[in-house]
């Protein structure tokens, strides 16, 4: 009893930081993302958004945003007492397919820039592509690491059926 | 024509047994998982209610016996109330299968063994394959499954078919009920039932055109419960109008429902001595619906979905894509060299391997696209993401249950189309039919990704993404319009069910994937082929002197002669015949502009052939990939929304309008973007 409620409350506070952290990751982005664009239209190659380390644009901080937001629903979820396993999984399965998906993308990059030799990949370098899966990443290996019980049911073994 | 009582038989010496069998059941129990593992077919098989629509039949072999076995659509009940349980309905009444197997999913007891009653007192003998074993286990509830067998005397098989466990005890429960026999089960019902009963039985018996063998206390409780279609059976055996008035007038509302509770009366105390709950815990799946299914966070996490699902299908197949282009274009300009008679090389070079290579590039992200597909059905998500579109689009007004068939849309429309037969509704049907074409299939995926690809770079995906959107809003606003115009009035009430979720399985994803994509290879290999020599034809004649795919070409004269109309959406001739062609087959589009656009220029696949060329930039392209979204279904299209509609009158409606919203958008889509001098 005591040691659900510590983890029920140990969720909690996990939930809270999470999702502020991604919510102002979030709006960061996507300020950034509308400042890319901007210099983008204006092809501006040296502005200041393509140097910063911080990763801009729009939709992948609208990734961000949803995730925070459903960690956040989560929290108030905890508040009143119920439970937001859910909250915590659905957010994490995503967070986890996003960043498998940048994963992904990094290494068809290096393919295409190396292997292929594509032109369209002519200023491009690696840390552009793994910036994202850097900032992405913590929180939620953190969670996946802390509450693998609950995002991941256990595998039973196969049942034998009486004939 | 019916149930006999008694049906004893004995295996004949040494010679075989040919039976046919129907596996029956409430949807998405996994009927058509059996289906397969019994025949080694394919149904196409889903994690949501509704996804057989059509029986279909299959073969199997085991010791004596060769069973014909048909998987039917899943139902609730023997009185239809959709096309696809009357199709059920209709196979079990009429077609009389010696043996039903019912397919009871073991987590849902109660509300299946409604329907094993009503098969029952119809007189079917019936095997019950009690399946999905492992979800009720994993529930922590039992079915004490010896007992309940006795207490309904019905051979139960407890199963798993979606690991194959279960099939030879099925087998041997067959070849036990095929020998021995079953009585029709009699449901006592109160004394005023049932004295109306044998005075209807009565005279139904004195009625010579009934076939004696049908089973006529069946009959009376379907005429006591002022079922309508008995009236057409009476009907088909000649019974006079007048009797049929008789014997329609005994029918009662009340006592309908006294029938009904005396069967679920009778279940209930059945289960209650079979049927142990685990404790009541909030499951896993409910935990994930509070969220997917939440009310404002249900859509962003669909359309999140659906945008990672791009980015996924764009990444993986950008690199397969290229080789594939290179391959062709090298291909293309070694043939236009190296072949000496000239027309025979361009015809080879340009038409066939430029007009193929341009379809078969694309082979890479349909494949991938098909596989994210069935990996969202299996898992359970799809039938979520339905329900939270379903739900916005009954707070608008409009009737649910229509986006499974939307969302089965993405893939091809066809089969999309005809799985709305599982509508209660006809003209909650009618709409959902006549939206359907918006849904953006595979085959205009080439378009998309082509052009997105090569004019919007790293945005492409998201440029994916938004046409994908823009045809699910123009499909709700048509339906809004189609509600408020042609088909007013009151729609089925939205109640669904969802499935559990399953964790997806990398190899049904990689069969299935496979199955659809298979489809377009063979489509490339047959129409696409033909069209593209068609197109390399027009494009080379008249023969002599003039160039290949140039203005003096009977191709251009066709193309020049519509282009006016195109000209305010951004279109030259090429791109207009290229979307005349598409009226075949969507996938034409991009194999005709391989075939006049990346013919000629020799060591050019398609891809730099459009780049180079000054007819096609970023604007013009945009308006085309929200032209080929929108306009004329294609011919297959066209065909099954005739069949399903059974109305000229729609079917010439459904071609025409969306052409001209086609038009309209991509009118839109160019002037606007012209106007902001967008640079694009
Ligand atoms: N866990 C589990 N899942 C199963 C089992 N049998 C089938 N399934 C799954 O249940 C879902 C429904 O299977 P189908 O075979 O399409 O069901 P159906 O009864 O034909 O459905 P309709 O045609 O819609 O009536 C699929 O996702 C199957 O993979 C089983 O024994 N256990
Ligand atoms: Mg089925």
């Amino acid at each position: 009893m005591e040691k659900s409620k510590n983890t029920s409350n140990n969720m909690k506070t996990s939930l809270l930081a999470g999702s502020l952290i991604f919510l102002v990751a979030a709006i960061a982005e996507i300020i950034l993302g509308a400042f890319k664009m901007y210099a983008d239209s204006k092809e501006l190659e040296e502005h200041w958004v393509n140097i910063i380390p911080f990763p801009p644009g729009i939709f992948p901080g609208l990734v961000v945003l949803l995730i925070g937001l459903i960690w956040i629903v989560g929290y108030f979820v905890t508040r009143k007492g119920q439970n937001a396993n859910g909250h915590l999984s659905v957010g994490t399965i995503i967070a986890l397919g996003f960043i498998f998906l940048f994963i992904l993308i990094l290494l068809i990059d290096i393919f295409n820039a190396y292997a292929l030799g594509l032109e369209d990949y002519d200023g491009w370098t690696i840390l552009a592509s793994l910036r994202w899966i850097i900032f992405l990443s913590p929180i939620p290996m953190f969670f996946t690491m802390k509450y693998r019980e609950f995002i991941f049911t256990r595998k039973k073994k196969t049942i034998m059926l009486q004939s | 024509m019916a149930y006999k009582t008694k049906n004893v038989k004995e295996i004949p010496n040494g010679g075989k047994i040919s039976t046919n069998i129907a596996l029956a059941g409430n949807p998405n129990t996994g009927k058509s998982t059996l289906f397969n593992a019994l025949t080694g077919l394919k149904q196409k098989i889903g994690n949501w209610s509704g996804v057989t629509v059509e029986k279909k039949e299959g073969k199997r072999s085991f010791n004596n016996f060769e069973l014909s076995i048909t998987d039917l659509p899943g139902t609730y009940s023997l009185s239809a109330s959709s096309l696809d349980e009357q199709i059920a309905r209709d196979f079990i009444i009429y077609d009389t299968p010696e043996i039903v197997v019912q397919i009871v999913d073991a987590s849902n007891l109660e509300r299946n063994l409604y329907l094993t009653m009503m098969l029952r007192e119809l007189g079917a003998r019936v095997v019950i394959a009690l399946n999905m074993m492992d979800l009720l286990e994993k529930d922590g509830s039992s079915i004490n499954v010896q007992k309940l067998s006795t207490e309904i005397g019905i051979p139960i098989v407890p199963m798993i078919a979606n690991k194959k466990i279960g099939i030879d005890d099925l087998e041997n429960a067959i070849e036990s009920v095929y020998l021995e026999d079953q009585k029709p089960m009699e449901i006592k019902y109160s004394k005023e039932i049932e004295e109306v009963l044998s005075t209807i039985q009565k005279m139904l018996l004195s009625i010579p055109s009934i076939p004696s063998s049908f089973n006529l206390r069946w009959l009376a409780i379907q005429i006591l419960q002022n079922k309508s279609d008995i009236t057409t059976l009476l009907e088909s055996w000649n019974v006079k109008s007048k009797v049929i008035g008789e014997l329609t007038s005994f029918g009662k509302e009340d006592y309908e429902a006294e029938i009904i509770d005396s069967k679920y009366e009778y279940i209930s105390k059945v289960t209650s001595k079979v049927w142990k709950k685990g404790e009541t815990k909030v499951t896993r799946s409910d935990l994930i619906d509070k969220v997917v299914t939440h009310k404002w966070l249900g859509i962003p996490i669909f359309l999140l979905v659906m945008w990672g699902s791009f980015q996924f299908v764009f990444a993986v197949s950008v690199p397969f894509m290229e080789l594939i282009d290179m391959l062709f274009g090298w291909l293309s300009g070694l043939l236009v060299d190296n072949i000496r008679i000239e027309w025979l090389g361009s015809l080879l070079g340009d038409g066939i391997v430029g007009g193929l290579g341009a379809v078969l590039i694309f082979v890479p992200p349909i494949f991938t696209m098909f596989f994210i597909l069935s990996i969202l059905e299996d898992s359970g998500y799809l039938a979520r993401a339905a329900f939270v579109m379903d739900k916005l689009m009954v707070k608008l007004g409009l009737h649910g249950h229509s986006f499974i068939p939307m969302l089965l849309g993405f893939g091809c429309n066809v089969p999309a189309i005809m799985s709305t037969r599982s509508l209660k509704n006809n003209k909650d049907r009618m709409i959902t039919i006549l939206i359907n074409p918006f849904m953006s299939c595979g085959a205009r995926m080439p378009v998309f990704i082509l052009f997105a690809g090569l004019f919007f770079g790293a945005s492409a995906g998201t440029v994916i993404f938004a046409l994908y959107v823009l045809g699910i809003v123009v499909a709700v606003l048509t339906a809004i319009l189609l509600r408020k115009t042609f088909f007013k009035g009151e729609s089925a009430p939205f109640i669904m069910e969802l499935p559990p979720y399953h964790s997806p399985k990398l190899r049904s994803a990689t069969i299935a994937m496979w199955d659809k994509g298979k489809m377009y290879l063979k489509k490339a290999g047959t129409i696409i082929l033909i069209g593209v020599v068609f197109v390399w034809f027009l494009a080379a004649m008249p023969f002599g002197g003039v160039e290949y795919g140039g203005p003096d070409t009977w191709l251009a004269a066709v193309g020049t002669f519509f282009e006016p109309i195109f000209r305010p959406l951004g279109f030259d001739w090429r791109i207009v015949v290229a979307l005349i062609v598409g009226f075949v087959a969507k996938e034409l589009v991009v194999g005709s502009l391989g075939t006049i656009v990346g013919g000629g220029e020799s060591d050019e696949g398609i891809k730099s052939a459009i780049l180079a060329d000054e007819g096609f930039y970023a604007l013009n392209s945009l308006s085309l990939m929200v032209f080929t979204l929108l306009y004329f279904p294609c011919a297959a299209v066209v065909g099954v929304i005739k069949k399903e509609t059974g109305s000229w009158r729609w079917t010439i409606f459904a071609i025409v309008y969306s052409t001209v919203i086609a038009w309209l958008f991509a009118f839109a889509v160019f002037q606007i973007g012209s106007l902001m001098g967008s640079g694009l």
